[in-house]
């Protein structure tokens, strides 16, 4: 028998020789596991100096619950969180934000290298601040940065808002789900609808109470419910309060938020605005 | 749905090359020594033949497969059955042959003929190491038997075990079969029959700051993680079995009628991830990277968190599982799909060949094509969720808009399994009449050949879509389409090694019926600017077959006229998914081909090749840009496109090879190719008489260059009187480990309104690195 050459054999060890050296490459995720210490959104905001804008470069946490997103178009890039102290507004580069940070959902937010700075006096945390224009020009968080900083830790389906009164409307509710009730919107904006639909444009609507006093509703031109009419009657409404400069201003999330279905209350009241 | 123009042509062909074992044969081939080493060098840097982009066809026992005319993933089907075939003739430029009139491709004529093979037992093993792909394959071939029967059988298997997931993993399991028959000298029967169980994983383009920002050669974004798993969202998969048969009678010494007839019965699907008014998912998306953000810090932090965590620049399909199951009825909005091509095939072809006087020769050919394939979608993964709402939605930056797929049944949830989205099938019948005339006296050959054909398309909706709904549904009109061919050669022999040969044609050619229709998956209007494509050229070409020296040049040059195509894409300008059509574009080639073979006491071969190509657009073509649904022109005119190139093969290439026999068992040869001028491909629409001044010309591609190098060892002994062969082929690819791109392209969207060129980078992708592969052959007859 005809032996089989060694150069055959040579051809096969380099080639086995060259494969040996090959590994499987590793792609694990890597996970931070440093664990910040968590802050009140109260204490946050306590940073903040209002038209300034604060770097945070500690490693600190917050932990609240999302009770404002984008789901019906009403905000846009942002969505709106609170713990047990306060509320602010979280500004995310991204849409559909709604599917990732659904209202009730519990979120961990690593604040370092985050910014607090406010929007007409509504307190924001966003990623990044342009001053070159003159005017402060804000971003939110890089979509691929959300799992960097954002961590959902549970959900919180049964959010309650808290009930007030139009005197105690303060900045420290600022971002905060609450209720209002007796209130109803002027006579001379029932006609209108909640704001311009067919040219984006957003609009504030007076919303009285029936003890004296006005918010206004703010709602984006962009918003599902834009082009709905706005209802007549008297009622509750919960909302997310907010501030624009020194107006005390309050956005829904959808048209279930608003309840006023009861007769409009006498006149006597209004004449106390 | 988001549309996403994939590359599959240029990427069937690229891992076709990956799965082929090469041995170039010099002097033996029949193809020239150019088409011969730029087919197996040419592909890592992006060379078509002639700038064409018709991919070849194959005529197997006298039927033609025309993959991109039947719709068919032919080198999925027919992986493999190369082994039982014979390959008679490779015909370029146009040439004619016997066997029917050329077209603008390649064209391969092979025989499958288990008579042309000993008795033999073949074993097969071949590892890639890069791939990590294992092949191994079984043939046995029975030479004559009982009744002056021969048979053929092979069966092949394919895995791959992942070394690096970008990629991704093939899987394999096919055999074929040839059986033939001589009933006398003048009768002879064969059957083939074939079939694979293919499955391959795609890759996906991508931008060079993703590739950067990866630190991996091989990265592309088109696989990701889930729940610790790997999972490839796209893939391709083949389940189509092919059978022929032919049948041959010598009528006379001077005549001969042969009749063939193929049936393909099966399905072939291609898969992919699926996403609805929600986040895009694609890592690379041009928002989620450094670029998008003028703020450097901001920018910088995105660097360093690619960087240290590549993997979130895969596909993250946890994140995609969480949205599906955050919103309170677990609706889907990302999901895993595949389209089915449901294919049933039918081919018949009948030559007749009459030697008419010793001097001429005649050749009759008709073959008919009738061919069904139904598409539709099939939910295969909810990915976490509980339904998908059966919607299309034309996805926007910042807005979705929504329409049913199919207006009977509004808000269909679909389950996993379930079918949605667009559901239609096409008929295709086409009839195909030749006659060749060939004419040969001592110095002067000569042959002219006429065509005639019919090619008729019908589509069938099975459900009317919200966005289409007065012809979405239902049989449309059978629409047909002539076309006419004629062919011509002299070839004049100043001496039996020395001639020259002139081709000149002129066809008129119906469309595929993929180009046919307007949006086949969705209406069944024809495309706008249809007329019959005419191509003529010419070719010349000078002969020199020495014993020791082959060389040949060839000169040509091809003018299409009637060009036309569409695409839908979304505009940022108008802010919506538009429609765009162009027609009347006419372009030219021209170029030369110099090769030249030789080889020193029978032990060392070299061959070289030069070719230089000139293709380019020679008008401005008309366009129109209408919102889709509604049609509304939203522009049209002209689109600036004459003296651009109409290819992104390059315009110079020179290959270099060589071979040595370093004993009576061993062989080695090594080659290169180089590659100047190479363009990536344009986007045509943005190039239009309103936007042309604010664009820049397409930008260059650096030029390619790869080295392939080839060990060969035989060994063989005789034992119990039978003889054994050992073969070991070693091949190393991309032997200087250089980055060449394969292609690379415009995106379709454009920055608009500010002209930002780099907002939607061009996407690239790139070849394999250094990689080597080993095959033992283990033969025993």
């Amino acid at each position: 028998m005809k032996k089989i050459p060694i150069s055959f054999f040579a051809c096969l060890v380099f080639v086995l020789s060259a494969t040996a050296c090959l590994k499987q490459a590793s792609f694990a995720t890597n996970v931070n596991s440093k664990v910040d210490s968590i802050v009140s959104i109260k204490s946050l905001k306590k940073l903040h100096y209002t038209g300034e804008f604060e770097l945070i470069q500690q490693n600190m946490s917050i932990e609240a619950v999302v009770v404002a997103n984008d789901a019906s178009n009403n905000l846009y890039k942002t969505i709106s969180i609170q713990d047990s102290t306060a509320g602010i507004m979280l500004l995310l580069d991204g849409v559909n934000l709604y599917q990732e940070f659904p209202i009730g959902a519990v979120l961990r937010i690593q604040l370092k290298d985050l910014i607090l700075t406010d929007y007409r006096r509504m307190v924001q945390i966003v990623a990044a601040v342009d001053t070159s224009t003159g005017l402060m020009q804000t971003t939110g968080i890089p979509s691929p940065l959300f799992e960097k900083h954002i961590v959902k830790v549970k959900d919180q389906p049964n959010l309650k808002p808290i009930p007030v009164s139009f005197k105690n409307l303060h900045d420290s509710l600022q971002g905060r789900l609450i209720k209002i009730s007796n209130v109803e919107f002027a006579s001379a904006d029932t006609n209108l609808t909640y704001a311009d639909k067919k040219n984006k444009i957003g609009a504030s609507r007076a919303l009285k109470f029936c003890t004296g006093g006005t918010v206004y509703l703010r709602t984006s031109g962009y918003a599902d419910f834009a082009g709905i009419k706005l209802p007549s009657g008297n009622g509750d409404l919960v909302g997310v309060y907010s501030v624009y400069n020194s107006e005390k201003q309050v956005f829904i999330r959808d048209t279930s938020d608003i309840l006023l279905k009861n007769k409009r209350c006498t006149g006597a009241a209004w004449l106390k605005n | 749905m988001v549309l996403i123009v994939e590359r599959t042509n240029a990427q069937d062909a690229f891992l076709k090359e990956e799965e082929d074992g090469w041995v170039p044969t010099m002097l033996q081939a029949n193809a020239s020594a150019y088409f011969q080493l730029l087919q197996f060098n040419g592909y890592g840097i992006g060379w078509k033949y002639r700038g064409f982009e018709k991919s070849s066809t194959v005529t197997i026992n006298g039927i033609e497969w025309n993959g991109q005319k039947l719709g068919i993933d032919l080198s999925a089907a027919m992986l493999g059955i190369y082994a039982l075939s014979r390959t008679e003739k490779t015909t370029t430029g146009f040439e004619p042959h016997e066997n029917g009139l050329a077209t603008s491709a390649v064209m391969r004529y092979v025989n499958l003929h288990a008579i042309d093979f000993p008795k033999s037992i073949t074993v097969s093993n071949r590892f890639q190491a890069l791939t990590g792909v294992y092949q191994s394959s079984f043939i046995w071939s029975t030479g004559k038997f009982k009744n002056n029967w021969h048979a053929q059988l092979k069966w092949q298997h394919e895995e791959s075990f992942i070394q690096n997931p970008a990629l991704g993993k093939r899987a394999l399991n096919g055999m074929a079969f040839s059986i033939d028959k001589i009933f006398s000298k003048n009768q002879y029967l064969s059957i083939g029959f074939w079939f694979n169980d293919r499955y391959q994983t795609k890759q996906s383009p991508t931008v060079m700051e993703a590739i950067q920002l990866s630190g991996n050669k091989l990265y592309h974004p088109g696989w990701g993680w889930s729940n610790g798993n790997l999972v490839f969202p796209n893939a391709k998969s083949s389940k189509l079995p092919m059978m022929q048969v032919q049948y041959t009678k010598n009528l006379n010494e001077r005549k001969r009628f042969q009749i063939d007839w193929a049936i393909a019965m099966g399905v072939q699907s291609v898969d992919g991830l699926d996403w609805t008014s929600v986040k895009d998912p694609r890592p690379d998306y041009y928002k989620y990277l450094p670029s998008f953000y003028k703020d450097s810090v901001l920018a910088d932090q995105l660097t360093k968190y690619y960087k240290e965590q590549p993997a979130n620049l895969q596909l993250n399909f946890d994140a995609m599982r969480r949205v599906n199951q955050s919103n309170l009825d677990k609706r889907s909005y990302y999901i895993m799909s595949r389209e089915n091509a449901a294919i049933q095939l039918l081919q018949e072809a009948a030559h007749y060949y009459m030697d008419w006087t010793d001097r001429i020769q005649l050749a009759l050919h008709y073959n008919s094509i009738y061919e069904r394939i139904e598409k539709n979608n099939i939910l295969l993964d909810l990915l976490g969720g509980s339904y998908f709402l059966n919607y299309n939605s034309w996805v926007s930056d910042e807005d979705a808009r929504v329409f049913q797929f199919d207006i009977h049944h509004p808000d269909q949830k679909i389950k996993e399994a379930g079918s949605w989205g667009a559901h239609y099938s096409v008929k295709n019948i086409d009839q195909q009449m030749s006659a060749l005339l060939f004419w040969q006296s001592a110095k002067i050959e000569s042959s002219i050949g006429f065509g005639y054909g019919l090619t008729f398309f019908q589509r069938e909706g099975f459900n009317q879509n919200g966005l289409y709904p007065k012809n979405s549904l239902g049989k449309s009109a059978w629409y047909f389409f002539p076309s006419q061919k004629f062919q011509w050669q002299l070839m004049y022999k100043y001496a039996p090694r020395l001639y020259a040969a002139l081709n000149a044609f002129l066809h008129q050619d119906a469309p595929n019926w993929n180009e046919a229709f307007k949006n086949i998956a969705m209406r069944d209007d024809l495309s706008e600017y249809l007329l019959p494509i005419r191509q003529m050229g010419l070719n010349l070409g000078l002969y020199y077959l020495g014993i020791n020296y082959k060389t040949e040049l060839q000169l040509f040059g091809y003018q299409q006229k009637n060009q036309s195509g569409r695409l839908s894409f979304y505009h940022d300008f108008y802010n919506a998914f538009v429609q765009g059509n162009y027609g009347l574009m006419h372009s030219n080639k021209t170029g030369i081909e110099w090769s030249m073979e030789t080889q020193f006491a029978s032990a060392l071969n070299y061959q070289l090749a030069v070719g230089w190509g000139n293709y380019i657009i020679r008008n401005n073509p008309i366009y129109t840009i209408q919102s889709l649904g509604t049609d509304y022109p939203l522009e049209s005119g002209n689109l600036h496109l004459a003296g651009l190139p109409e290819t992104s093969s390059p315009e110079l290439v020179i290959a270099l090879g060589t071979q040595a026999s370093l004993s009576n068992t061993l062989r080695m040869g090594i080659s290169s190719v180089f590659a100047w001028g190479r363009k990536m491909e344009f986007d045509y629409f943005r190039r239009s008489f309103l936007w042309e001044k604010k664009i820049t010309a397409p930008a260059s591609m650096p030029n390619g260059f790869n080295t392939n190098l080839f060990i060969h060892k035989n060994s063989s002994f005789k034992f119990k009187g039978l003889q054994h062969r050992f073969k070991c082929f070693l091949q190393i690819q991309n032997l200087l480990n250089q980055q060449n791109p394969v292609f690379a392209f415009e995106q379709s969207r454009f920055d608009y309104k500010n002209s930002d060129a780099l907002k939607f980078a061009p996407k690239y992708l790139l070849g394999y690195p250094l990689n080597a592969s080993i095959q033992i052959i283990y033969q025993i007859n």
